[in-house]
């Protein structure tokens, strides 16, 4: 099917962005939090700017597990209930 | 189709879980952004689970659709039954205001049959509504839930609201549509039978030889005052009732019968509502006695006070007939009247033959009658008459029907009763239950999404 085709595609530019997003947003969090500048809030900013990054990148990184992990356990749920015993 | 589009809806999942990763990893310092990114987060894992719960869902629809003892095929048998109903109802009522012919019955009775007649047709329609909606659902429900979960797994939850509804509804509809026969049973009233229930008295009018008195009139008395006044058909027939009249419960009339301006006592000389105890259809046959008359109304010949009539052999352009009279009120005349349309030859009375020249002629009912005598002067005649039938009349007379005013009133409270009865049954009741299922798919669109799950894993 030419869209899932197409939204797979698109769906792998974003995880390339994302890990590009990941990779500037961790040095940008670095560069702010240790600039020689004596603001305690540009330091937190850059800190949990780097919170985000390493959140987002282990959700990232999980991403395909977790659909599997949902497909698996509903694939268990949806198997029909076997028959009740015969006295 | 079914694995294509749920694929569809995985990749669009898998899209804005991306996107949601995107968004939150922006090093952007704005919360909302970062808000945005783990909503879209927990979409799609919620839009993941709906997707892999499809067949899940659908088998569980199955399920509580058995459970509750609901069927698709009783649904279409009762809708169908219901159509039935309706189109019976129809051809009553058509029939009925078709039997109503008179101008002034009509005026007063098609008003309220009309209005049934409305009544039934948005009947019609509602249920023509319900097999649509009921066919599309069965048809097709698996379809707009498929359709509810690519609109559900939309990015950005651009559909995330229809989405959730439609599924809700799918749902709902599928397992609610066919309980709708139970829920309507329960709360409605009787509409088993459209009828017109009023009493019909019908059969023909004879002569002493049994023969048919056609275009005759029928006069009927209550006391000294006419309230009827019915014409016989040509071959002699007269109903009383049933979209003619409207008969009261209890009623006795006297009958007389008037034909070529002479008027006839009758065999019964009562009608009375007693003959149809218990039915709604009897018949009657009024005989005359005094009177012998041929097929089609070419003669009439009343018969002298105390006298009898044997052997009547009825023939083409000739009757034939023993006369007795009483000896004391001899000699006596022996009258014949006859339209216009009729041309008499001669009269054979005991071998002596009369040319039978017309004494009088008058007009009754703008029929030209002629009237001729022929003596009589033995107590035991054989008399012939030879004629020719040109053509034949009818009396120009308006019939007057019976109308009894507690029965319009009865009839009407009826049609009425009727036509809201069916309005109640089969569109009140089913619109109201429409509107419960779509209530209750609002609440399960709400519990499926409509303010996202209350999960926060962030």
């Amino acid at each position: 099917m030419d869209l899932v085709e197409f939204i797979r595609g698109l769906t792998l530019q974003v995880v390339t962005i994302a890990w590009f997003i990941f990779v500037l947003a961790w040095f940008v969090g670095w560069a702010l939090k240790g600039a020689p500048v004596p603001f305690y809030r540009l330091k937190r900013t850059g800190q949990s700017l780097v919170e985000d990054a390493i959140i987002a990148a282990f959700w990232l990184a999980l991403g395909s597990s977790i659909f599997s992990l949902i497909s698996y356990i509903a694939s268990n749920i949806a198997q029909p209930t076997p028959p009740p015993p015969q006295p | 189709m079914n694995d294509d589009m749920l694929l569809l809806a995985f990749s669009l999942a898998m899209l804005t879980y991306n996107l949601g990763i995107l968004l939150y990893s922006l090093p952007i310092p704005i919360k909302s952004i970062k808000r945005w990114g783990s909503n879209l987060i927990v979409d799609a894992i919620s839009s993941s689970i709906l997707i892999s719960c499809f067949t899940l869902i659908t088998s569980l629809a199955s399920k509580i659709l058995n459970i509750l003892g609901s069927d698709w095929s009783n649904y279409f048998m009762w809708v169908s039954s219901r159509i039935v109903l309706i189109f019976s109802g129809f051809s009553v009522l058509t029939y009925i205001s078709g039997l109503l012919k008179y101008s002034y019955i009509v005026s007063l009775l098609s008003s309220p049959i009309n209005v049934v007649l409305g009544y039934l047709s948005a009947a019609l329609s509602a249920l023509k509504v319900l097999v649509f909606l009921g066919s599309f659902i069965l048809n097709y429900y698996s379809y707009l839930m498929l359709l509810g979960v690519i609109l559900y797994s939309i990015p950005f939850r651009i559909g995330k609201s229809a989405g959730a509804y439609l599924i809700a509804m799918s749902i709902v509809f599928y397992v609610g549509l066919p309980l709708m026969p139970a829920f309507v049973e329960t709360f409605q009233s009787s509409i088993g039978s459209v009828s017109l229930e009023s009493t019909e008295i019908s059969g023909r009018v004879i002569d002493l030889s049994g023969n048919a008195v056609p275009n005759a009139i029928i006069q009927l008395y209550e006391g000294d005052e006419v309230v009827g006044t019915i014409l016989t058909s040509s071959q002699g027939r007269f109903v009383l009732g049933n979209g003619y009249d409207l008969l009261p419960k209890n009623f006795s009339y006297r009958i007389s019968l008037e034909l070529y301006g002479f008027t006839f006592i009758t065999s019964p000389e009562n009608i009375s509502s007693d003959l149809c105890v218990g039915k709604e259809l009897c018949s009657l046959n009024i005989s005359v006695p005094g009177l012998l008359t041929t097929a089609g109304g070419a003669l009439l010949i009343p018969l002298p006070t105390g006298s009898n009539v044997y052997e009547v052999m009825v023939r083409d352009n000739e009757v034939n007939f023993t006369l007795v009279t009483n000896p004391d009120i001899l000699p006596t005349e022996l009258y014949i009247a006859y339209p216009k349309g009729t041309k008499i030859n001669y009269v054979v009375v005991n071998d002596e033959v009369f040319s039978c020249q017309p004494i009088t002629d008058f007009i009754w009912y703008d029929i030209n009658v002629n009237l001729c005598s022929v003596l009589i002067l033995s107590n035991v005649s054989n008399v012939r008459v030879i004629y020719e039938k040109i053509f034949s009349e009818k009396p120009s007379v308006s019939e007057r029907r019976i109308i009894s005013m507690s029965e319009v009133s009865s009839f009407i409270a009826t049609m009425i009763s009727i036509g809201i009865a069916f309005i109640y049954s089969l569109v009140f009741l089913p619109s109201l239950y429409l509107i419960l299922l779509l209530s209750i798919s609002a609440s399960l669109a709400r519990f499926l999404g409509g303010r996202g799950l209350p999960i926060r894993i962030f």
